[in-house]
């Protein structure tokens, strides 16, 4: 071939543009592949998607928001496209859920790279309050019947019901049993379905009002009790002798929203209202 | 890292020898590098071979390297303008350089174009991609490409 008759595919071998598009941010991925047959074979590929996803996920850990309204119907939106100021119009799904409980029901929304698929979860009790646990496809836009049953000593939630989705995993904060013995956060891992578990610090075992979140890309537990927000996070993911406490923070029931700057925590006073802003409290 | 008054020499693939201080190249390609360090390199009679980069773009990325070398304490605003214009080729261009960037291991030239062909794609519509980026055979057949521009109007 000519050289001035030559293009990008001619020239580039596919590894390299398999490297541009590492690169380029998932939403503007799907137009990509109708640039040419070349392009939709790299992209379509899930070795592709999982490493585009893992390269991604590094940078942020929160991409996704996940709405339930009044219990019949759920929906998703995409958190980067909020803020991503010339942003195609925001993804939203709605999906009609088989199940119509009477009453709230933990549900959790993830990705499995290995599938390249979002997953929407929701638990529900059966008539023995024996926990089951329904996922649905967005790829197949269907729902997938799962054996996994959850562990018999894991069948109460805290009063958290969603889900927070880490490292290919949905995580829950569960009480155990009546003496609270096993206190743990409950992990459904998406790729291979199915369940295990994380101990709490002993500290917080059987403590109230208790709450998960994701602090710095880790696992952290904040717990309101004699007007002080203790903040643990859990260092090294699925290694409990890596909880520390790293702030405690006193007058106030707060929420932790995020660690700035690797060492201070951005929260928000549950109960000042409208007076309500964000503060910053170094960690120790 | 070399002494600075150092030489080495490096063949294009039109066979044009580039005479360029050890140093600049030690610092940015981890190919050259290697082979200085493991002594593979005969100050003498070695000539490193790129059998697969030409001179026009061998020249470029000696300048890249050079400019870089003398110029890394500049603030980053100017050497952001520099490498700019540095990177204003046409795209059968970019891709020489990139091929180049890569065969040498050259990290920062290859981000910088990574980056380049990124915005060049950020955001724009495909019929203007395929004009941008020079894609001369999209590979689709007349039908498929009628179902997507069908399909996805808005896309095109």
């Amino acid at each position: 071939m000519e050289r001035k008759d030559m293009g990008m595919n001619d020239i580039l071998p596919p590894e390299l543009i398999h490297r541009i598009f590492l690169r380029v941010p998932a939403k503007d991925l799907f137009r990509l592949r109708f640039v040419s047959k070349l392009w939709h074979s790299l992209i379509s590929d899930g070795h592709f998607a999982e490493s585009h996803y893992n390269l991604y996920s590094a940078a942020s850990s929160h991409s996704y928001y996940f709405l339930v309204h009044d219990y019949t119907k759920a929906c998703f939106v995409q958190l980067h496209t909020l803020f991503d100021v010339p942003a195609a119009p925001t993804t939203l799904k709605e999906i009609p859920l088989v199940i119509n409980p009477d009453h709230k029901v933990p549900y959790g929304f993830g990705f499995d790279a290995s599938r390249d698929d979002y997953l929407v979860v929701l638990s529900w009790p059966d008539n023995y309050n024996q926990h089951h646990l329904d996922c649905f496809s967005l790829r197949t836009n269907s729902w997938i019947n799962l054996d996994a049953a959850l562990p018999k000593s894991m069948g109460t939630w805290k009063q958290q019901f969603y889900g927070l989705f880490l490292h290919g995993a949905i995580h829950w904060l569960c009480y155990s049993s009546q003496d609270y013995i096993d206190d743990a956060i409950l992990i459904f891992d998406l790729k291979e379905r199915s369940f295990s578990k994380i101990s709490m610090p002993k500290q917080l075992v059987g403590c109230s009002p208790i709450n998960l979140t994701i602090l710095g890309g880790c696992l952290a537990l904040y717990w309101y009790h004699d007007d002080i927000t203790e903040i643990w996070v859990m260092k090294e993911y699925k290694v409990p002798s890596s909880w520390i406490l790293i702030c405690e923070i006193p007058c106030g029931n707060y929420l932790p929203l995020c660690i700035s700057n690797g060492s201070n925590i951005i929260a928000l006073n549950f109960e000042l209202g409208p007076l309500n802003s964000p503060r910053m409290f170094r960690t120790t | 890292m070399g002494s600075p008054l150092k030489k080495i020499m490096l063949c294009s693939s039109e066979k044009e020898i580039f005479s360029v201080e050890e140093q600049v190249m030690v610092q940015h390609s981890v190919i050259i590098n290697n082979m200085i360090e493991d002594g593979s390199y005969n100050y003498e009679e070695s000539k490193i071979p790129l059998d697969c980069v030409d001179s026009k773009t061998l020249k470029k990325v000696i300048d890249y390297c050079t400019y870089h070398t003398h110029h890394h304490n500049d603030n980053q605003e100017d050497l952001e303008a520099w490498d700019a214009q540095f990177l204003n080729v046409d795209s059968n261009g970019l891709y020489d350089l990139l091929m180049a960037a890569n065969y040498l291991e050259i990290r920062n030239l290859l981000d910088l174009i990574y980056r380049t062909i990124k915005n060049m794609i950020k955001g724009k519509k495909i019929d203007e991609i395929r004009r941008i980026l020079n894609i001369k055979d999209h590979g689709f057949t007349p039908e498929e490409e009628e179902q997507n521009r069908k399909e996805y109007p808005h896309f095109y």
